[in-house]
């Protein structure tokens, strides 16, 4: 079922929200470039670098993500949908766990993601390792941590 | 003979050899400067949507800042750190050592957020414009190899 249109400024750029009709049992994606992995001998190699898991910034800048509920309603697979039009890889987080950190979740469509959303909130140094240890890879990236040591 | 004169930056200024009575301008070798340039063009190049949203190339006023910034807290031995783009045509620099860690976040020139997390001492985070003398120390403290790890080794 398609989710409710999220709220807008003046401007009509999407304001921050969390979004009752994204679940706590619900997943987000948040896709990873290799230009994102940074090199740390202290995992034996290679690390997704902190920058990953920061906003974009700017008044109502998120850190984007997918919505893994509303890509599968569509009738799309999820590993295929993240990884086009280039192949990258992505890490998965339950929606309630995000919550449970004081970040946001919300909806924020664009014309080429409609299933694309943010995540909202302040991306402090602990609450970026907690954004770590709470995702998994979806998509791998070979022999790259997602931890830092 | 030759003679030297170090500017007051530790930088080479002149070579002057009596052998050959000339003057000779001469800039020593950063080791880490090449990698750094050929990042960071790369990074100023990026397409749209290089990160699989609406991420940006990182902005060359954000590139010329950083080699800016470099320059000032590098030794010429310091190890190229690495350089991550954010998506805003920010970008972050890194160090990664067994030492520890450093992140210098170039949200916009003279707008940096430092981190400096050493093995087993707490971490300390600055927010800084244009004085990065304490970051030199902290480049120091965990890229520098002691020198009788060097004596050793040899």
């Amino acid at each position: 079922m398609p989710l409710s249109p999220p709220p807008r400024d003046v401007n009509g750029e999407v304001t921050p929200h969390d979004h009752h009709e994204i679940l706590d049992q619900d997943w987000i994606i948040r896709r990873i470039s290799a230009l994102q992995i940074s090199d740390d001998p202290k995992v034996g190699g290679k690390r997704i670098s902190s920058l990953a898991f920061k906003s974009s910034g700017g008044a109502n800048g998120g850190m984007s993500v997918d919505l893994r509920q509303q890509i599968e309603d569509a009738g799309h697979n999820a590993e295929t949908y993240v990884t086009t039009p280039r192949w990258i890889g992505s890490l998965i987080m339950n929606v309630g766990g995000v919550r449970g950190e004081a970040f946001l979740v919300g909806f924020h469509p664009l014309g080429d993601n409609p299933h694309h959303g943010e995540v909202w909130g302040t991306f402090s140094s602990p609450k970026q390792q907690r954004l770590r240890e709470l995702s998994q890879w979806f998509v791998p990236i070979p022999d790259v941590s997602i931890l830092t040591a | 003979m030759t003679e030297s004169s170090l500017s007051s930056s530790n930088r080479l200024f002149y070579v002057y050899d009596q052998s050959n009575p000339r003057y000779f301008v001469k800039e020593p070798t950063q080791l880490w400067y090449g990698s750094v340039e050929s990042r960071l063009n790369e990074l100023v190049n990026l397409e749209n949507g290089w990160d699989g949203y609406h991420g940006k190339a990182v902005l060359f006023e954000n590139a010329y800042f950083t080699i800016r910034v470099l320059d000032s807290i590098c030794r010429n031995d310091t190890p190229s750190p690495q350089i991550i783009p954010g998506v805003s045509g920010d970008l972050q620099i890194e160090w990664h050592t067994l030492k520890g860690d450093i992140e210098l976040h170039v949200v916009a020139p003279n707008e940096v957020y430092a981190l400096y997390s050493p093995i087993d001492v707490q971490e300390s985070e600055l927010t800084l414009t244009s004085d990065f003398t304490e970051v030199a120390g902290w480049v120091k403290a965990i890229t520098e190899t002691p020198i009788a790890a060097v004596a050793a080794a040899a």
